[in-house]
């Protein structure tokens, strides 16, 4: 049974960390961009400066007794022009561009009613308004987090069902070899129930040592995995970490494959000893 | 030896009693039918017969490899087909088996296969330190007591099973070519290892192609041919009572 089981082991609890911190992570970046994005609606008012000014200056007045709105805003000119910088690198074109006035609108309720009745405020003062709720966008990235997500949670359960039959397959696999030692007991005196405890504890011994030595390796991996995405330093990416429950379902892994190959391992040898007479 | 210094307590039963034994494999033919024969405590008798004759099949239901397929085995007053599996675990550690192609574990010393039987039975480590290292030294192994089955020679892997056999002092010892792989000399410090077992109380019986070892110890013959199975007398004097 040796070492073959341990590693096994060891490889599989490495991958279901991984696939677990994968789940995690992708949970907290959706949960991450729904609470800051979703809130919120950016409006564009387009025309010459001196009218834009003075219609977003009357728009968030105007939104601002709605109670739906939690806060609305002008998006200074400068801060416009700073944003453009990075793109177009010309400051003589930046200030000739005609821009239009930008409002930032925090909602205190994201709904197709509360947007509506925004809209419809908006839509008196400023008829030529363009009102973007990020919903387009952020549908289309919501569904391909939740896409990634449902991979990592079918990695997961993939890894945790492979985890098990592993276990299963290799502690059956591993006593093949032994069957002459258990002929050997079962001819010296040795009774079953002892014969198969002697093979039960080995396989809980060695399939525990593998759950230690797979969370030894994957604790660097994530401490890595974690410093990588801490250097892309854009914001977008949550910090990568694995939540308390998380770490304990990890934990709780290793006992549980452990008690799998130990009840295989005791029925395996009972079973090659109920061949013998 | 420590292993000689106590008799054993004999059991009132005999250890061997067969009662128109027969036995097949499978939907084979029988290999034997209707053997009757009973050893008493403190016997030895060879098994002699021609290859294919089935003296390993016999001593394979004497060691409970195998059930009877008719008739009544019955060791120590047990009937075995009739007992229970723990019952027969208790049979077994009151037989010592040497076995053709030895059964040792590979992974186990020299000195860790011939304490197995005394562990099984949870013998105190001093008993088993002692016992292990006269036994060893007595089938003159010593200076291998570390050594892998492995790195052996056919004989000294030989030597190693019949250690292990006899190590409990078991009561029955069935021993299956036992000095095949070794030479003369080391067969016969071997057979005197089973005769002092034999005059201690032990019952014993060796299967062997050996002419001159048959010759040389003066006991009885089981022989086993054309499914009969015959009780000889030594070939030379008799010291022992025949069955």
């Amino acid at each position: 049974m040796g070492g073959f089981l341990s590693a096994i082991v060891a490889v599989l609890i490495f991958i279901s960390g991984i696939a677990l911190t994968a789940v995690g992570s992708i949970s907290a970046l959706v949960e991450n961009w729904n609470t800051s994005v979703t809130g919120t609606l950016t409006v564009q008012i387009i025309g010459s400066p001196s009218t834009t000014v003075s219609k977003a200056t009357a728009v968030v007045a105007a939104l601002r007794q709605l109670p739906e709105v939690k806060r609305a805003d002008i998006i200074a000119r400068e801060r416009i022009q700073e944003l453009l910088k990075p793109w177009l690198n010309d400051d003589k074109l930046i200030a000739d561009l005609p821009l239009p006035a930008l409002l930032d609108v925090e909602l205190n309720v994201l709904s197709a009613l509360s947007v509506s009745h925004v809209t419809a405020a908006i839509k008196a003062i400023a008829a030529d308004a363009i009102i973007d709720d990020h919903r387009v966008w952020l549908t289309r990235i919501a569904n391909f987090a939740q896409g990634l997500r449902y991979v990592a949670l079918a990695l997961m359960t993939l890894a945790l069902g492979a985890l098990v039959l592993t276990v299963a397959f290799a502690t059956r696999a591993s006593l093949t070899e032994y069957v002459h030692v258990i002929e050997v007991l079962h001819f010296v005196g040795a009774r079953d129930a002892h014969i198969a405890s002697q093979f039960s504890w080995r396989a809980l011994r060695q399939t525990l040592w593998g759950g230690v030595l797979g969370l030894m390796v994957f604790a660097p991996a994530l401490a890595g995995i974690a410093w990588l995405a801490r250097r892309i330093d854009i914001g977008v990416l949550p910090p990568v970490t694995l939540p308390l429950p998380y770490w304990i379902g990890l934990g709780l892994l290793a006992p549980a494959a452990a008690v799998i190959a130990s009840v295989v391992a005791m029925l395996t040898v009972r079973r090659s000893l109920s061949n013998m007479v | 030896m420590a292993l000689f210094r106590s008799k054993t307590k004999e059991n009132d039963s005999d250890p061997v009693q067969l009662e128109g034994v027969a036995l097949r494999y499978g939907n084979s033919p029988d290999i034997f039918s209707d053997l009757s024969l009973t050893l008493p405590v403190r016997s030895l008798h060879f098994l002699t017969g021609p290859s294919g004759a089935g003296k390993t099949s016999l001593l394979s239901l004497l060691y409970l490899a195998n059930l009877p397929s008719g008739g009544r085995l019955r060791l120590f007053g047990q009937d075995v087909a009739q007992a229970s599996r723990a019952k027969r675990s208790t049979i077994r550690r009151q037989l010592g088996a040497v076995f053709q192609d030895f059964r040792l574990l590979d992974h186990l010393s020299v000195f860790d296969n011939v304490a197995l039987p005394l562990r099984v039975i949870g013998a105190p480590k001093e008993t088993i330190k002692n016992n292990v290292t006269e036994l060893l030294q007595w089938v003159g192994l010593e200076g291998l007591f570390d050594a892998l089955p492995q790195i052996l020679s056919g004989g000294q892997k030989q030597r190693v099973a019949i250690a292990r056999a006899v190590v409990t002092r078991p009561k029955l010892i069935i021993a299956d070519e036992p000095t095949g792989n070794v030479d003369d000399a080391i067969a016969e410090r071997l057979m005197q290892l089973f005769v002092e077992l034999h005059k201690l109380g032990a019952c014993v019986i060796v299967a062997t192609h050996n002419e001159r070892l048959v010759e040389r110890f003066a006991f009885p013959r089981l022989h086993l041919e054309r499914g009969t199975l015959s009780v000889l007398p030594a070939i030379s004097q008799p010291s022992t009572r025949a069955v």
